[in-house]
C-alpha cells in the first residue's frame, strides 16, 4: 500500500473514531434530556387520557415527534462540543501505540504509518447506561398509558341566583311598572337601590348584612307598597262618597273631604306614588275646595283611584304576603264585601275572622292576629298585634248607682261580651268551640 | 495548530542512530549486569546532554557504570570523590604561579571538572560552596575563576551519586541544584541471578573488559540528531499538561508543596526525543514521556511534611499524575469507554 492510500487509510479511521465519539456525545445528551421528556411525555398522556379520550390515537405520533425533538436538540448541542479531528487522531494514535505517528505524519515530519485491517476501535459503547434510562423512560410512558384514569366530567356551572327578598321586590318592581300601578321614579328609585346592593360580587350577596339590607328593602317597599294600597283605598272610599253623597250632611261631607286630602297628600308624598297621571291629578287638588268640587270631578277623581288601585291589585296579584287594601267601591253597598256602617255600608254581614284580614267596622280600634302566627299552634305566651287604638267608650252609658244584681248595660244578648271583652286567645277558644 | 516542522530527521538517519545506541547499550550490558533500565535511561540522559544524579546503595556498580561509559564513548572522565573539606577550586581548577617566558604569572591549572564525563561521586558530601560551584559547570557548560572564563569540553557530562542511607554529616542538594539534573536514577538492588551471573563473570580488582562503541565526533553527531527528532504539537501538550499538573492544588497532585519548574518540561521534551531516537523513531511519543516522567521529575517535585509522614513518594505523586492526565484532554462521553486494544 502506497503513502497515499496509507494517508487515505488513517484519515478515515480517525473520522470513524470521531463519529463514534460524536455518536456517544450525542447519545449522553439525548439520555439527558430523556428522563425529563420522559415526564412530561407521561403527564401528557395522563391529561390527554383524562381530558381528551378521542385525541389518544394521534398520542403515538405526538410522541415520536417529541421523540424525534429531543434527538435533533441532542445533535445540535453535540454540534457545538465537537471533538476536533486532531484530538481524535491522538486518541486513536496513543490507544493504538502508535507512537504519535499520525500527528507526526499529519505535521509531514514522518510518513504515515501501515494500514492496520481490521481496525480496533479505541472507545467502545457502555450500553448499560442508555438501556436502563430508556427502560425507565418507557416505562414512565407505558404507565402512564396503562394506569386507569377516570374521565374528565366537566364542572356544572355555578350560577348565583339573587337573594329572594331581591327577587320578590324585582318581581313586584316589575309587575307594577308593567301595570303602570306607580309612579316611573318610585321605580326607579327601588331598582337604584337594588342595583346598588346586586353591584357587590355575587359570592358577596349572601352575606348577613347584605341579606339584611335585601330584607329591608323588601319590607321598606312592602310597607310602601301596602301604603299605597291603603290610601289609594281611602281616598277612593272618600271621593267615591263625595261623588254619591249630595244629601249628606255638611259635617260628614268635610270629613269625607278632610279624609280625601289626607289620602291625596300621603299619596303625593309617601314612599311610593301612584302612577304619574293620577299624581299629576292628585297635585291639582285644592284641599280647601274639595268639598265645592263637582260631581263629575269627583266620579273622574274615583275612577282614576280605582283603576289605579285595581292595576296595583292585578300587578300584585301574586304576592298575597303584601297586605293589600281593595277599593273600597267594589266592597260596602256595591259589591259581596261586608260594609263598614254608615251611608257607605253594604248589604254583607261582617263576617267573625281571627285570621290575617282586618275586621274594620270603622271604628277606631282595629284588631289583627299577627300574621306569622300559625293560629293552629297559639300558645299563651304568643303575641298577638293589637293597634293602639282609643276604646270605644260609651258615653251615653248610665254610671248612676245600680241595684245589686242589676245590669249596668243591657247589651245586646251577651254579644259584647265575645266582641269588646274578649282578648284574641280567648276569641281563638271560642271560634274553635263553635267550629 | 499549524505546526513549524523545521528539519528533522530522515527514517535512514533514525535507524543508524539507533543501532549505534544499540551497540552502546549492549557494551554497558557488559559492564552492568541486571541494569537494563538504568543503563537505558543513561544512555538517553546523555543522548539529551543532561547531566544526570544516580541514587543508590554503595557496591551497585554506580562507579563501574561512569567508567565503562567513558570507555565505549572514547571520552575523558575524570572522577571526583566529594567529601566536606573538599573546595570548589578543587574541582574547578586553580591559578597557579608559573614561570613563563614572559616572566611568572598566573596560569590556570584546570580541575577535574574539565572532562567530558565527570562523575562526581558521593556529590552530597561535599559542603553547599562547593556543591554551588558545580552550578554554572552544569548549566552552562564552562567555568569562571578569578574574572576568567573558560570552557568546558564538549560534550560535558556530570554523573553524580549520593548515598541515600548515610545521611549524617551529608548536605541535602539544594532544589536549585537538583533541577539542573536530568535525571534522578535510582540504582536498585539485582535478583539473585544477576548476582550469580556477576560472580561467575567479574573478579575484584578486574575491571571489565570494554571496547570503544563511539568516538567523539559520532557521539556528537547523535547528539544533533536528538535535537532534530520531531516533537509533535499533541506530545508537547501532553507534556506541559502532565508538567502542570504538578503545581500544588490539583487532585492529582495532592502532597506536593512545590511543583516541576519549565527546565522540567524542557527536560522531559529533550529526553522524550533521546528515548524516540533511541528507539529508531522520528518524532517523540507519549510512550517516550510516560516512560521518562519518573526519571525527570522525581526529584523535582517537594512534597510537604504530611505526604512524606504517609510514606508518599515522588514516584507515587508522578505515577498519579500520569494516570490522571491523558495524551489529549478532550473527555469521552459518558457512554463511551476507552477500549482495551
Amino acid at each position: 500500500m502506497n503513502a497515499v492510500a496509507d494517508a487515505r487509510f488513517w484519515d478515515r479511521a480517525v473520522r470513524r473514531v470521531s463519529r463514534r465519539i460524536h455518536s456517544g456525545w450525542w447519545l449522553d445528551g439525548w439520555l439527558a434530556a430523556l428522563i425529563p421528556t420522559s415526564l412530561l411525555a407521561a403527564l401528557v398522556v395522563l391529561v390527554v387520557r383524562w381530558r381528551w379520550e378521542s385525541a389518544m390515537r394521534w398520542m403515538p405520533w405526538t410522541l415520536g415527534g417529541l421523540l424525534l425533538v429531543t434527538m435533533a436538540v441532542a445533535w445540535w448541542r453535540m454540534r457545538r462540543q465537537a471533538e476536533p479531528m486532531e484530538a481524535t487522531r491522538v486518541r486513536l494514535e496513543d490507544a493504538l501505540g502508535l507512537h504519535a505517528a499520525l500527528s507526526a505524519a499529519q505535521a509531514g515530519a514522518a510518513p504515515w504509518p501501515e494500514a492496520r485491517e481490521p481496525l480496533p476501535m479505541p472507545v467502545v459503547f457502555r450500553p448499560q447506561r442508555p438501556l436502563a434510562m430508556a427502560l425507565v423512560g418507557l416505562l414512565l410512558v407505558g404507565a402512564a398509558w396503562w394506569v386507569p384514569v377516570s374521565r374528565y366530567v366537566p364542572p356544572e356551572l355555578r350560577t348565583i341566583e339573587k337573594p329572594a327578598a331581591l327577587r320578590e321586590v324585582e318581581q313586584w318592581i316589575d309587575q307594577v311598572k308593567e301595570e303602570d300601578a306607580v309612579a316611573e321614579e318610585s321605580a326607579e328609585e327601588v331598582e337604584k337601590e337594588m342595583q346598588e346592593l346586586l353591584q357587590r360580587p355575587a359570592t358577596d350577596w349572601y352575606e348577613h348584612a347584605a341579606l339584611e339590607a335585601a330584607d329591608q328593602l323588601r319590607e321598606m317597599t312592602a310597607q310602601d307598597l301596602e301604603q299605597l294600597s291603603q290610601n289609594l283605598a281611602a281616598a277612593e272610599q272618600a271621593s267615591s262618597a263625595l261623588a254619591q253623597g249630595h244629601g249628606l250632611p255638611n259635617g260628614l261631607k268635610e270629613s269625607l273631604a278632610q279624609k280625601l286630602a289626607d289620602a291625596s297628600r300621603q299619596l303625593q308624598n309617601g314612599g311610593m306614588k301612584p302612577s304619574q297621571d293620577l299624581t299629576n291629578a292628585l297635585r291639582q287638588l285644592d284641599p280647601s275646595s274639595l268639598k265645592g268640587m263637582s260631581q263629575q270631578e269627583l266620579q273622574k277623581l274615583s275612577d282614576q283611584l280605582k283603576k289605579n288601585s285595581k292595576a296595583l291589585q292585578e300587578a300584585l296579584k301574586n304576592s298575597p304576603n303584601l297586605k293589600l287594601c281593595d277599593c273600597a267601591g267594589d266592597k260596602p253597598g256595591k259589591g259581596k264585601a261586608y260594609g263598614q256602617g254608615g251611608p257607605t255600608r253594604g248589604p254583607g254581614e261582617v263576617p267573625l275572622s281571627m285570621e290575617e284580614d282586618v275586621t274594620d267596622l270603622g271604628t277606631q280600634r282595629k284588631e289583627k292576629l299577627d300574621g306569622q302566627l300559625d293560629l293552629q299552634r297559639l300558645a299563651a305566651a304568643d303575641t298577638v298585634q293589637v293597634t293602639d287604638a282609643a276604646p270605644q267608650v260609651d258615653a251615653a252609658a248610665d254610671h248612676s248607682p245600680q241595684a245589686g244584681g242589676a245590669l249596668r248595660s243591657a247589651g245586646d244578648g251577651g254579644s259584647s261580651a265575645w266582641q269588646d271583652e274578649l282578648v284574641p286567645t280567648e276569641r281563638e277558644i271560642l271560634k274553635r268551640y263553635f267550629r | 495548530m499549524e505546526e513549524s516542522v523545521g528539519v528533522t530527521i530522515s527514517e535512514n538517519e533514525a535507524a543508524a542512530a539507533a543501532q549505534k545506541i544499540g551497540q552502546l547499550r549492549a557494551a554497558l550490558q557488559q559492564v552492568l549486569f541486571g541494569q537494563e533500565t538504568l543503563i537505558d535511561h543513561v544512555v538517553t540522559g546523555l543522548l539529551a546532554r543532561g547531566h544526570l544524579l544516580l541514587e543508590g546503595l554503595p557496591g551497585l556498580g554506580k562507579t563501574e557504570l561512569v567508567k565503562g561509559l567513558s570507555k565505549t564513548l572514547g571520552l575523558e572522565a575524570k572522577r571526583v570523590q566529594f567529601t566536606p573539606d573538599l573546595l570548589p577550586g578543587d574541582i574547578t581548577g586553580n591559578p597557579m604561579l608559573q614561570d613563563t617566558p614572559e616572566g611568572r604569572a598566573f596560569v590556570f591549572q584546570p580541575g577535574p571538572l574539565f572532562a567530558n564525563l565527570v562523575l562526581a561521586d558521593e556529590i552530597n558530601r561535599a559542603s553547599p560552596k562547593t556543591q554551588s560551584a558545580l552550578l554554572e559547570a552544569m548549566q552552562e557548560r564552562r567555568v569562571t575563576v578569578m574574572g576568567q572564563t573558560h570552557p568546558l569540553p564538549n560534550p560535558f557530562f556530570v554523573l553524580a551519586t549520593q548515598n541515600p542511607i548515610e545521611l549524617e554529616g551529608t548536605y541535602p542538594l539544594p532544589e536549585a541544584q537538583l533541577d539542573r539534573f536530568l535525571f534522578k536514577l535510582e540504582v536498585r538492588s539485582i535478583s539473585a541471578e544477576t548476582l550469580e551471573r556477576i560472580v561467575l563473570n567479574r573478579e575484584i580488582g578486574e575491571e571489565p573488559k570494554v571496547t570503544a562503541v563511539l568516538d567523539g565526533d559520532e557521539l556528537r553527531a547523535l547528539l544533533d540528531q536528538v535535537r532534530r527528532v520531531f516533537m509533535p504539537q499533541p506530545v508537547a501538550s501532553f507534556i506541559a499538561r502532565l508538567v502542570h499538573a504538578t503545581q500544588p492544588g490539583g487532585a492529582a497532585a495532592e502532597g506536593v508543596k512545590y511543583g516541576a519548574s519549565p527546565r522540567a518540561a524542557l527536560a522531559l521534551a529533550a529526553a522524550a526525543k533521546a528515548r524516540a531516537l533511541a528507539a529508531g523513531r522520528v518524532n517523540a511519543a507519549y510512550e517516550d514521556v510516560r516512560a521518562l516522567s519518573p526519571a525527570v521529575l522525581r526529584h523535582r517535585l517537594l512534597l510537604d511534611y504530611r505526604a512524606r509522614l504517609e510514606g508518599i513518594t515522588p514516584d507515587t505523586v508522578v505515577a498519579r499524575l500520569l494516570e490522571s492526565v491523558p495524551a489529549q484532554d478532550a473527555p469521552l462521553p459518558d457512554s463511551l469507554r476507552a477500549a482495551k486494544i
